[in-house]
């Protein structure tokens, strides 16, 4: 059975400039243990969309459609109780940057042991032992004298360790990873990526790992979901989408990488332009505007999620798929949109 | 151009690690950093009042008497006697000791003073947490209501309190003046500055909670009573803490005007500002202007006091919150 069923979730937030529509009908399925890649730049409705699956949005202002199926319940429709039974032990989540998701003025002791005394009743020095043990498997040393430290006394990689740890602490079955490496040196990213790969298989826990970076999903995830302006243009498992990218958006992020191999001073190919305003999005394909190849059609008829027929699960959202010679399938219930 | 790019990059790489550690350090010697001489010395100064207000008329020089010469002086109209060692800060028209009044007067300033402070930041903080936090209706509402209280002129505004809370009446049942306790002038100052706490607290609730941690805690699992208690409270108590001694100076300024227009504390016990009050006929002033002075220096001192260690605490906590 799939862990997660998200189907045509669209989380629009009603501003004083109109409806923004942050995430505009995106479905996936993520199956127990394994590990998707939701990739896009800022402002693709990324973060916005983890957040709502996680039922963290404040209510007002807020306009949800579609559904979303967590461990066989639905919970687009659960109230604010039944979500908080969720989390912690079902889904948790890492945040951006460590140095603003941990509370500035409680120990670390405490902020692990809250979430383990709140779901599992632990009495104060079991859960203290608990979280000792936590901060050791998350590569901390001397986690014991640590409990007691605040998070301005940790380094930056340290307190995402404990912001990991925190997240682990109630043994989710689904972990979402907001940018985890974002606000971190180059250095300490490589160690958190694999701290959550090496926990992950150890947990055998589900995973969905939000970034902006092609690089960091690349070989950690089993699928990829690249989204811009709300939509997923392009979802592949992880090889596949390397080995040949149909949405012309996922071929220019991936040139927008600067490689080893080029000579040195080469200019790196930005995209140009930006996202469209959300509030109001062109009719056609949302990446027209900024896309090499487009044509008429593509700027009046919105592209629906397309698969090549020898590949099923490469879809993607394009009516001139790159590389691609045969006539594209449209998917069954993917509609036009 | 080709050439600069690269060497730029690599020294501010190079330079960037030291400078966060020295940056840490710098923090971490801040926070060891003494507070200085004066803070104690005006900490000493609180420390006796503070003995003074819970000794009160059981201290040495708490209860003195005035004998019957010296009020036989004071009834001729003669003041010989200000700064005896009998009577070290004088005595007053009605033949009051003025250091054993001052001694006695500190309990009653420093309960109204803390006693609104306290009070004051338990509704007003309570609302104020509770509106920062939930928004929407409940505060439209409550600072609705908050901002009716401020347009309120403050002086009519705790007359009328006083006069709905401590009107006295006679054997008849007819109201006859204000009869003002400490605690009922306590409780109507702090009505007084609830809308005032209430929004230095709702707006500081706001900034915490749409911070990321409260966002973690949420994702945690956790509900939002407990939210506000363990994540956001913790927050907001220490900047509160420091202005609470600000407020504390400014209460017992309050006090003393109060008493000047006659509505401080009623009955035989003292208070400073019944004390300022009571020196501040233009006779007294001319003959014996310590019975005055006296308790507008003790009262300077204290709030003054007051100020400078909330000013301190302050710098202390918002160094603490730079670091961070």
């Amino acid at each position: 059975m799939s862990l997660l069923v998200v189907d045509d979730l669209k989380t629009h937030f009603r501003t004083d400039r109109g409806v923004v529509r942050a995430v505009d009908g995106v479905s996936f399925v993520l199956e127990e243990g394994s590990t998707l890649g939701v990739v896009g730049e800022s402002g693709s409705g990324k973060s916005v969309l983890s957040r709502s699956i996680m039922n963290l949005l404040q209510k007002r202002g807020v306009i949800r459609e579609g559904s979303v199926t967590f461990d066989g319940t639905v919970t687009t429709t659960l109230n604010a109780r039944d979500s908080r039974k969720l989390y912690g032990t079902g889904m948790s989540m890492i945040f951006q940057d460590p140095m603003t998701s941990l509370n500035p003025v409680v120990k670390i002791g405490r902020q692990i042991t809250e979430s383990l005394r709140l779901h599992f009743d632990m009495d104060k020095d079991f859960a203290r032992d608990t979280a000792e043990e936590l901060l050791r498997s998350v590569g901390i040393p001397e986690p014991r004298r640590r409990l007691g430290e605040y998070p301005h006394q940790l380094s930056g990689g340290m307190r995402q360790r404990v912001v990991i740890a925190i997240a682990l602490a109630c043994g989710p079955k689904l972990l979402f990873a907001d940018e985890p490496t974002t606000a971190l040196d180059v250095t300490v990213q490589k160690q958190i990526l694999n701290l959550l790969a090496r926990q992950q298989a150890e947990r055998k826990m589900s995973m969905i790992l939000v970034t902006h970076d092609l690089g960091v999903v690349a070989g950690r995830t089993d699928d990829i979901m690249v989204m811009y302006a709300g939509q997923a243009v392009e979802k592949a498992p992880t090889t596949k989408l390397f080995r040949n990218m149909r949405h012309p958006y996922t071929e220019a992020l991936m040139k927008s990488i600067p490689k080893l191999a080029d000579p040195s001073h080469t200019r790196l190919e930005a995209i140009p332009g930006r996202p469209p305003n959300m509030t109001n999005p062109p009719p056609g394909c949302r990446f027209a505007l900024r896309c090499p190849y487009a044509t008429d059609r593509c700027h009046v008829e919105m592209p629906p999620l397309m698969a090549d027929p020898d590949e099923p699960d490469h879809q993607f959202r394009c009516w001139y798929p790159v590389g691609l010679s045969t006539k594209p399938a449209v998917l069954a219930g993917a509609g036009v949109r | 151009m080709s050439m600069t790019s690269p060497s730029i990059t690599l020294q501010s790489s190079i330079e960037s690690a030291p400078v966060s550690d020295a940056a840490k350090e710098a923090v971490a010697r801040s926070n060891k950093k003494s507070f200085g001489i004066p803070f104690w010395i005006f900490s000493g100064w609180l420390g006796i009042v503070l003995i003074c207000a819970v000794g009160g008329k059981h201290l040495p020089r708490g209860n003195v008497k005035v004998d019957y010469l010296t009020s036989a002086l004071i009834n001729d109209g003669k003041w010989t006697h200000v700064f005896s060692w009998k009577h070290p800060l004088g005595v007053d028209p009605n033949g009051n000791d003025w250091l054993s009044a001052a001694i006695q007067g500190a309990r009653n300033s420093m309960i109204i003073a803390f006693a609104t402070v306290l009070f004051g930041f338990v509704m007003g903080g309570g609302l104020g947490m509770i509106s920062g936090y939930t928004r929407g209706r409940v505060d439209t509402v409550i600072s609705f209501i908050a901002t009716v209280l401020l347009s309120f002129p403050p002086l009519l505004f705790i007359i009328l309190l006083l006069t709905i809370l401590a009107v006295g009446t006679n054997s008849s049942g007819v109201a006859q003046g204000l009869q003002s306790t400490v605690w009922k002038l306590s409780a109507s100052l702090a009505i007084l500055s609830i809308p005032t706490l209430f929004r230095v607290v709702r707006a500081s609730t706001m900034q915490f909670a749409s911070r990321e941690f409260v966002l973690a805690a949420r994702a945690m699992g956790a509900k939002p009573r407990r939210i506000l208690m363990r994540e956001i409270l913790p927050n907001v108590v220490k900047p509160m803490a420091a202005f609470g001694f600000v407020a504390a100076g400014t209460v017992m300024v309050i006090e003393g005007g109060l008493s000047y227009l006659g509505i401080g504390v009623a009955g035989s016990s003292w208070a400073w500002g019944k004390m300022i009050a009571t020196g501040s006929g233009l006779t007294i002033l001319k003959k014996a202007p310590n019975v005055a002075l006296v308790p507008i220096m003790i009262l300077f001192i204290t709030v003054l006091a007051f100020n400078f260690i909330g000013d301190k605490l302050r710098e202390r906590l918002e160094v603490k919150q730079g670091g961070i």
